[in-house]
């Protein structure tokens, strides 16, 4: 059998077992990713350019729900300092920022909201073996977030400015369409 | 650098067997266990529920749960909820006894 024949009959296989895992996707600065359906696991992937973008999130929750959350970075020389911060903002989220972490989001806190912030400062950095990409990541370490039913929105930001890319990721349950993943490798497996 | 934790996709749990063996990835292991420390969380949060009336959904560190169905989500969850119920603590006064160490 051919290589490519093989690579085809690969390729039927693995396609619709791909099409059922988690949905990833590129988030853009300045413009909000809306995630539609909360109940499957996504990883979203970002680029810091300059190191002043602010990415964000919508996540609409239609029950009290709790989830896994961390933030990632490929584990690259270059990149070990680069440690972007997440918060997870809303109403009725039983976390209140301190003052330390209210003085470093990117963006004004909406009245009322609280916030579960992650300045990534842990030490020594969580890793994990990615093993798909077989890549390792840095992450912010992952926590389990209980989340009252509500809209919320991540914010994803560079608080010392410095660049390079960036994946958060949330959820454990299966769906969405993984084939995305290969339309912008270079973004996923860096 | 800390000890690496394997995972496919981390946060995507349902590639499979076959599409992992394909990749040349570690393939599908079975159902683990469900981690003291997500027995610990899905408690505390129970409390919480309690005290509050509410209701969270926590199916998927529950036994039966999303979590368990393979090594990598079992270590995801298990890393998770020892880090959430410790985050509980530090940042939400008067937790329910099920949430101590």
């Amino acid at each position: 059998m051919s290589t490519r024949l093989r690579s085809l009959l690969a390729l039927a296989v693995l396609l619709p077992i791909i099409a059922r895992a988690h949905s990833p996707s590129v988030l853009s600065p300045g413009v909000p990713t809306v995630i539609e359906d909360t109940s499957i696991s996504y990883a979203l992937y970002g680029v810091f350019e300059t190191g002043d973008e602010v990415f964000r999130v919508k996540v609409s929750f239609p029950e009290d729900f709790a989830l896994p959350v961390e933030l990632f970075v490929p584990h690259r020389e270059e990149l070990k300092e680069h440690r972007p911060a997440f918060a997870l903002v809303g109403p009725g989220l039983f976390f209140t920022p301190t003052a330390e972490e209210r003085a470093a989001l990117p963006l004004p806190l909406p009245e009322g909201a609280g916030a579960y912030v992650d300045l990534n400062r842990v030490s020594p950095r969580p890793v994990f073996y990615e093993t798909f990409t077989r890549r390792f990541f840095w992450s912010t370490g992952v926590v389990a977030l209980v989340v009252p039913k509500g809209d919320y929105e991540f914010w994803m930001w560079s608080p010392h400015k410095t660049r390079g890319k960036f994946g958060i990721g949330f959820g454990v349950e299966e769906g969405g369409d993984f084939s995305r993943a290969f339309e912008d490798w270079s973004v996923y497996a860096y | 650098m800390s000890e690496p934790s394997k995972s496919p996709w981390r946060h995507a749990l349902a590639l499979g067997g076959l599409g992992l063996s394909l990749l040349g990835g570690t393939g599908c292991e079975g159902r683990q266990p469900q981690s003291a420390s997500c027995q610990k969380f899905v408690a505390c949060v129970n409390a919480l529920d309690e005290a509050r009336g509410s209701r969270t959904n926590l199916a998927r560190f529950e036994p039966e749960g999303a979590c368990w169905g393979s090594p990598e989500g079992a270590k995801l969850c298990g890393d998770a909820c020892e880090r959430g119920v410790g985050v509980m603590r530090e940042r939400m006064p008067e937790l329910p006894g099920a949430c101590a160490p």
